[in-house]
């Protein structure tokens, strides 16, 4: 089994994943980031599917709901991956 | 004889994206030129079991100038196509809709048959591959039928009346014919209105296969629209979109706005009578273009040019010569009837919009589009079809017909403003 991801890895893919999705620099999204403010609810609908594909992990919509800014995103990502 | 008296219309700007040219000056031009858009299928893949493997896709189409890479993601080609229309439409007529001082007082109107197809196949693709939770949550803003004036709306802060027409091959005649009525009658001071289409997709070009409504000149696709030739098999399936922007005279004059010509006339029937095959007496079509002459107080014998359905299937091309013969009389051996179809193939829902362009132009420019691949006219089909090559003439009143499965049948009329 390969080793688990880093949290800059992580932050790294998400990064990656919000700027390919929103159409945006990389450079504009920082952990910071607050989805309300960079994206609309259909984005973040779709951006959920896209962490669920990108990590094999699962993103309930209460789970969805709690997560604010795209620091949540990471720490909820790297909680699932360590608790898989 | 209507006896209110309404307000008057005219346009002002007009915008298309063809397989003819990504502009309304392109598809014109090419038009003038007897040019073919009909190419072999590249969009997707197609073997043997396929009986037709030519349209009329458009291969140059690029909306980044008028959409960012971020929304084009989030919405369908066929609204795509609406949106680069409408942007040359507007920037044609010189209005400056986004900062209008009463943005109520203008609206949108736009028809598609089909409407975000291509969206609809992608979306059920994913969810037989991948499950109900991984279907985007982008698919019914991108397929609806009414997602193309929506997001024109927003494009230009449109916010009076706003909607679609869907009636098959008639919807942008509907759109049009109904936003004229939306200014007659005092509601709006501008109108954007027209149709668009992008279905040349796996699904709906099987269905039309199917229907054995489309020609299977496979090995000679640019000879396959041939409306009115005795060799017609069907039509060619294309895409694209033509806007309008259509505005109270007034409005236009005082602004010193160029005016292409003024629609004084909205006609509109139903067939009842089958719903994919025209009446073959071309009664709903007789009656279409009978009571648009009414609405526009002209007689038959003002008109000069009419932009024909003409779609180049046996029946069809069969009941609107017998209906234009049948209205006019002697008359019709005085006016040129042209199929631009035979140019473009069938756009559909956005034919009547694209149509709209040669149909002014025989006003404002005095130059018929010709009718191309016409070889042999069919048994009984002697009328000026302006064959092959543009005919010079002055023309003051010009019919766009426009019938679409369903039995719709919508005419326009259009008149040089005097």
């Amino acid at each position: 089994m390969s080793a688990p991801l880093s949290e800059p890895e992580i932050e790294a893919k998400v990064i990656e994943a919000i700027a390919d999705q929103l159409g945006v620099a990389k450079a504009d999204i920082t952990r910071t980031s607050e989805f309300d403010s960079i994206c609309d609810s259909l984005d973040k609908a779709e951006l959920m599917m896209e962490f669920e594909d990108l990590f094999e992990i699962s993103i309930t919509d209460d789970s969805a709901t709690k997560l604010r800014t795209v620091a949540d995103a990471i720490e909820f990502i790297q909680r699932t991956l360590k608790n898989a | 004889m209507r006896t209110v008296t309404y307000r008057r219309v005219v346009v002002t700007g007009i915008g298309a994206v063809s397989n003819l040219g990504c502009s309304a000056a392109k598809t014109w031009e090419a038009m003038k030129a007897g040019r073919s858009g009909i190419t072999p299928l590249r969009t997707f893949p197609q073997n043997e079991d396929w009986t037709v493997r030519f349209a009329g896709e458009i291969h140059d189409f690029d909306p980044s100038h008028v959409v960012d890479g971020r929304e084009q993601k989030r919405i369908d080609r066929v609204a795509l196509f609406a949106m680069v229309a409408a942007h040359e439409a507007v920037q044609d007529s010189g209005l400056d809709l986004k900062n209008a001082p009463d943005p109520y007082r203008n609206g949108t109107i736009i028809g598609s048959g089909i409407g975000g197809v291509l969206t609809m196949e992608e979306g059920h693709l994913k969810l037989l591959q991948t499950g109900p939770r991984r279907v985007s949550p982008f698919v019914v803003p991108r397929l609806m039928v009414n997602a193309a004036p929506g997001n024109v709306s927003i494009q230009f802060n449109l916010r009076g009346p706003s909607t679609a027409v869907a009636s098959a091959c008639a919807s942008s005649g509907h759109a049009m014919g109904m936003a004229m009525q939306t200014i007659q009658r005092g509601d709006c001071d501008v109108m954007v209105a027209g149709g668009s289409e992008a279905a040349i997709t796996p699904l709906t070009l099987s269905a039309f296969a199917s229907m054995k409504a489309l020609s299977t000149r496979n090995d000679d696709p640019t000879k396959a629209s041939r409306p009115f030739d005795k060799d017609r098999d069907g039509f060619v399936l294309s895409e694209g979109s033509a806007i309008v922007v259509l505005e109270e005279l007034e409005h236009a004059r005082r602004r010193g706005a160029r005016i292409y010509a003024e629609l004084v006339g909205y006609g509109a029937t139903g067939d009842a009578y089958h719903i994919a095959a025209p009446d073959e007496q071309g009664s709903g079509a007789f009656k279409a273009m009978e009571f648009a002459l009414r609405d526009a107080q002209l007689d038959k014998s003002a008109v000069g040019y009419i932009n024909a359905h003409g779609t180049s299937t046996p029946l069809g091309d069969k009941a609107e010569v017998g209906a234009v013969k049948r209205l006019f009389g002697d008359h019709a051996y005085k006016l040129a009837m042209s199929s631009t179809k035979s140019m473009t193939g069938h756009a559909l829902g956005a034919a009547g919009g694209i149509e709209t362009i040669p149909t002014l132009m025989s006003i404002y420019e005095g130059v018929l589009a010709p009718t191309i691949n016409l070889e042999t006219p069919d048994e009984g089909f002697d009328l000026n079809f302006v064959p092959n090559v543009p005919q010079e003439a002055k023309v003051d009143v010009a019919l766009n017909n426009t019938f679409g499965f369903g039995g719709h049948n919508v005419s326009l009329v259009f008149k040089r403003l005097s």
